[in-house]
């Protein structure tokens, strides 16, 4: 046993196994928790190749040799998958008492919260290649067909096409001449008056597809007799367009309303004179909570505060996050009916502490304070400044 | 006696990777996607070495390939997916990441999913073969079917064992 009671006791709580060699690589010594990392027919003993354990070393020699010249301190080996375990190797040099360099390995077992982040990320990963996929092949198929273009006479009337038109709406060409080009495109400009215009159609998989049309006018001794149009897709401008309006409206991690949506309510409701009550609160020492735990504890708590407040509230009542650790909540009811809901805001932290994970019961309290239309402010850049202020009266008191 | 080696898994996410080692390893297949986070190590005992095939999480946009992997590799399989022009592309660049990590050791490269209808640009297939010296075989690969997975993999070993 060189590795003393303490540093074993440290290990051990942290769900940490370690394993100590020479720069022979022959094991020294090791805690019980190595054997959840070797193979099971692999046996601990004293004095075994290291290699022969973890197959981890193989392939490291010249950097362990490099640990030990002290020309680097630390061989950092992240996410080592074993056992249906995730874990980071640590090598780092020992210097026993009597002056003896040895390795000390640390296999540190990542948590229970890593691991569902981790199931998450495969999650987003599998989405991801299957739109990747699907979009290549896509991409593939439009290389193979131009843009769609068609000819219509002056009454609208296709006379002539290309395949992309024929592939698109999966129609042999004869059964698209000579129809009206309205059969097959909606639009608002069927004159066909302006140079671009929107048109919108269905594919076949009955999806709305959005073209930017572009008409160009074929002319006989100056007299137009035809117009070419061709259309561009720009579906994906609709997908931008909505995911913008998500974002200028909605928080991306809580999924609740942001300041921008909440202000626009309030804005909505003052101007039909109809009462309210604005509850603001901010999270205590939340920085403390990021620099203790980690960002991810961070975002875990803020998503933990953000369902219990929704929980709590009714249908009509609007929870938002308006600042990094900042909630409110737009209640449509008059204040002396909302008490009992306040004092039950205010009991959230003491009856719900955020379980990160077995071994991390995240503890947290805010500051909240309220603010009543028309009683108290009369449009909503007074009330904002009224609950500023009493949010700082009451982080000094 | 046996050699014992380290050997690394390169390329974009969803290439193939993991579907590779397993049919080299337990000669199985699965359809479903299940993207590899961190490495996986798992072990090939061939007739004169012991190949330890260091599988790692793909290159994505966001997330680059870890370095500390590749240390003390004495070859690389690069992996490009027929059916995605861009991981073949981007081919050129894990070499290069692999060349700065750890010079001079061979590499194969497996052209994947050929069992589904791929790409097949003669163009840009013939091009990674130029991409570096140390290249000493391409095959076009199908985890699914088990096609040509076992000769690259001994490509690799022959190329590694003459090495040594």
């Amino acid at each position: 046993m060189i590795l003393d009671t303490i540093n074993r006791l440290i290990c051990q709580k942290h769900k940490t196994s370690f394993m100590l060699f020479d720069k022979n690589f022959k094991l020294l010594d090791f805690n019980e928790l190595l054997k959840d990392i070797v193979d099971d027919e692999v046996s601990l003993t004293f004095g075994e190749d290291i290699r022969e354990i973890v197959w981890s070393f193989i392939g490291l020699e010249e950097e362990l040799l490099a640990l030990f010249r002290n020309e680097k301190k630390l061989i950092h080996i992240p996410m080592i998958l074993k056992n249906d375990h995730y874990y980071d190797l640590d090598i780092e040099i020992l210097e026993t008492q009597e002056g003896e360099k040895l390795f000390i390995a640390y296999f540190i077992y990542k948590s229970k919260n890593s691991i569902e982040y981790i199931e998450m990320i495969k999650e987003i990963n599998k989405k991801t290649l299957i739109n990747e996929t699907s979009k290549d092949q896509e991409r593939q198929m439009l290389l193979n067909k131009e843009l769609i273009s068609f000819t219509v006479d002056l009454d609208g009337i296709i006379v002539a096409l290309n395949d992309a038109l024929a592939y698109f709406l999966h129609l042999e060409k004869d059964k698209i001449q000579g129809s009206h080009f309205s059969t097959f495109f909606q639009t608002r400009n069927l004159l066909l008056e302006d140079k671009n215009i929107i048109f919108t159609a269905k594919n076949p998989a009955n999806k709305v597809i959005y073209f930017n049309a572009t008409v160009l006018p074929l002319t006989k001794n100056g007299k137009i007799y035809e117009n070419m149009i061709i259309c561009q897709d720009i579906s994906y401008l609709q997908e931008v367009k909505k995911k913008l309006e998500y974002v200028s409206e909605f928080d991306t991690l809580t999924a609740l309303p942001n300041k921008n949506y909440l202000l626009q309510e309030i804005d909505r409701h003052s101007m039909v004179h109809k009462s309210f009550v604005i509850a603001y609160i901010d999270i205590k020492n939340f920085t403390e909570i990021n620099k203790e735990y980690g960002f991810h504890a961070g975002d875990m708590l803020l998503k933990h505060i953000a369902k219990l407040l929704e929980d709590m509230m009714r249908v009509e009542d609007i929870v938002a996050r308006i600042g990094s650790n900042q909630f409110a909540v737009l209640f449509q009811i008059s204040y002396k009916n909302l008490l009992s809901t306040l004092e039950r805001i205010k009991h959230i932290p003491l009856n719900t502490p955020l379980i990160y994970s077995k071994e991390d019961k995240i503890d947290f309290s805010f500051y909240m304070v309220t603010a009543q239309y028309p009683e108290e402010a009369e449009n909503t850049q007074a009330i904002m400044e009224i609950l500023e202020k009493k949010m700082l009266r009451e982080k000094v008191q | 006696m046996q050699i014992v080696y380290k050997v690394v898994m390169i390329g974009d996410f969803g290439v193939g990777k993991t579907s590779l080692v397993q049919r080299f390893i337990n000669n199985s297949f699965s359809e479903e996607y299940l993207s590899t986070i961190g490495v996986s190590i798992a072990k090939k005992t061939t007739e004169h070495s012991t190949i330890m095939l260091w599988d790692i999480e793909g290159h994505t946009e966001f997330k680059p390939i870890f370095k500390q992997y590749l240390l003390g590799a004495k070859g690389f399989i690069l992996v490009g997916d027929m059916t995605r022009i861009d991981t073949i592309k981007a081919l050129q660049h894990h070499i290069e990441l692999c060349h700065g990590i750890v010079p001079d050791v061979p590499i194969v490269i497996a052209l994947n999913k050929a069992d589904i209808e791929n790409i097949e640009n003669a163009e840009v297939l013939q091009q990674v073969e130029k991409i570096s010296s140390h290249i000493v075989k391409v095959l076009k690969t199908s985890a699914k079917s088990g096609e040509h997975v076992e000769e690259l993999f001994h490509a690799l070993d022959k190329a590694v064992i003459e090495g040594l």
